[in-house]
């Protein structure tokens, strides 16, 4: 299941015509893309407080890096290339701040993190038993109906090694879901 | 029909054959894999999120100009590198050069010219997020290595009196060459949006270490096994781990200067 033709057409006019520095183009870019960016990173099991730090990354660096889109090149594999490399950046900064962290008073109540998207958590229960890597692949390809193609360019990878790993993830899906009915057999 | 080859099909991300719809009314498993990406409904953003995002993406706006073609900056990198070489040859001489015979002399340009190629293709598109990648930047890397190192089979075995002292020398002038023609590499790539940092820095040493390889092998008259090895050889390997040990103390001193 590829990207639609008209929404690929849509966010490539509107990347060009963000590049040319119409606010209007700018503004409706972010309003087409970012659902989508903000699936993709949900659906990889960070949470939503988590995820909208990171789209805004996601965008500035999107906005510092307009002029590296050529027009001959699909949108969306270098929007998701940009949101897939902002996040892993942002997970390393954390894991490596978390790891420096020294506890000094105890923890204050806090609320309660906000609830996880009702849009995606069916979806990302299913996926958390796959390494991040086939994890990545299966969501881009499925979840957000990319082709084999723009996976392998959104991950800077070819298209053999994401068929690859599409098929080893659906192998251990397979494992899973047949270890649950087993379950609930027993 | 069976799972296996569900999942290759799926994989495929093409439609499932007719036939496969007999295995999937008998097969729970293969039903839930299938329905997997229908289980997707579009995630919604708050209005003041939204109103953030735009903010971020319009600051300071105005129109920019859509680099050149990947073509124009693999030139760019392989003018760098090449520069860096001929001018290194200029200043040290062609002794190594006259001393080798015809075949190690076509093995060597031919090897340096394929893999400086290939380094330049290589980096010229990782400055393009979601280029599809030709090669892979760590195939690119083995694989010259190893044509490096092979070169070596041609060199015999000698001792000599200075032997470390000639192969530190050689190490130290070819890394000098390496830093010059990487530090090149780096200000071509700046141009673009490099997202897999480590790999295009190693890439980008080992681009220099070639250079740094080509002066070697017009300059030294040193034609032994060992020397080759050392002085030569690891020069190369040592600039490139060199390139990726740079952008790895980057990002770990730096981890938010890079956010642009």
């Amino acid at each position: 299941m590829a990207a639609p033709l008209r929404q690929q057409t849509d966010l490539r006019d509107l990347l060009l015509r963000y590049q040319q520095g119409d606010t209007a183009a700018a503004a409706e870019l972010v309003r087409a893309a970012s659902p989508m960016l903000l699936r993709f990173c949900l659906g990889q099991g960070d949470t939503r407080d988590e995820v909208e730090d990171v789209l805004q990354e996601i965008w500035l660096r999107i906005h510092r890096a307009r002029h590296t889109y050529r027009p001959e090149n699909p949108a969306e594999p270098w929007l998701y290339a940009i949101a897939r490399y902002t996040r892993l950046d942002a997970r390393r900064r954390r894991s490596r701040f978390r790891a420096r962290e020294v506890q000094v008073d105890p923890l204050p109540e806090v609320a309660a993190a906000s609830p996880p998207d009702t849009a995606s958590t069916s979806m990302a229960a299913l996926l958390a038993v796959l390494p991040p890597g086939q994890r990545e692949v299966l969501l881009l390809l499925k979840g957000c109906g990319m082709s084999l193609e723009e996976v392998a360019r959104a991950t800077c990878s070819t298209v053999g090694a994401v068929k690859q790993k599409a098929h080893r993830a659906y192998e251990r899906l397979r494992a899973a879901v047949g270890g649950v009915q087993r379950e609930a057999a027993e | 029909m069976t799972c296996r080859e569900i999942s290759w099909l799926l994989a495929g991300g093409g439609p499932l054959p007719e036939d496969a719809a007999q295995h999937l009314a008998a097969c729970e498993a293969c039903r839930k894999l299938t329905a997997l990406g229908e289980t997707v409904v579009p995630a919604s953003l708050s209005a003041e999120l939204e109103q953030r995002l735009v903010t971020a993406a319009t600051q300071a706006l105005r129109p920019v100009r859509p680099l050149g073609p990947p073509g124009r900056y693999m030139a760019a990198l392989l003018g760098a590198a090449a520069a860096v070489a001929a001018a290194g040859i200029a200043v040290m001489g062609t002794a190594g050069w006259t001393a080798n015979g015809t075949l190690t002399r076509a093995y060597f340009v031919t090897m340096l010219a394929t893999g400086l190629a290939a380094a330049a293709a290589t980096l010229s598109r990782m400055m393009f997020p979601g280029a599809l990648p030709r090669l892979s930047p760590a195939l690119v890397m083995a694989a010259a290595l190893a044509a490096v190192l092979t070169g070596g089979a041609d060199f015999p075995v000698r001792h000599y009196a200075h032997f470390g002292r000639a192969a530190a020398a050689c190490f130290s002038i070819g890394l000098a060459h390496a830093a010059l023609a990487g530090a090149a590499a780096a200000l071509v790539l700046r141009r673009g949006l490099v997202l897999a940092r480590g790999k295009a820095a190693a890439l980008a040493g080992l681009l220099g270490g070639l250079a740094g390889l080509s002066v070697l092998f017009a300059f030294c008259p040193h034609l032994d096994l060992g020397h080759y090895l050392l002085g030569h050889a690891s020069m190369t390997a040592a600039a490139t781990a060199l390139g990726w040990a740079l952008a790895a103390g980057y990002e770990r001193l730096l981890p938010r200067a890079h956010s642009g």
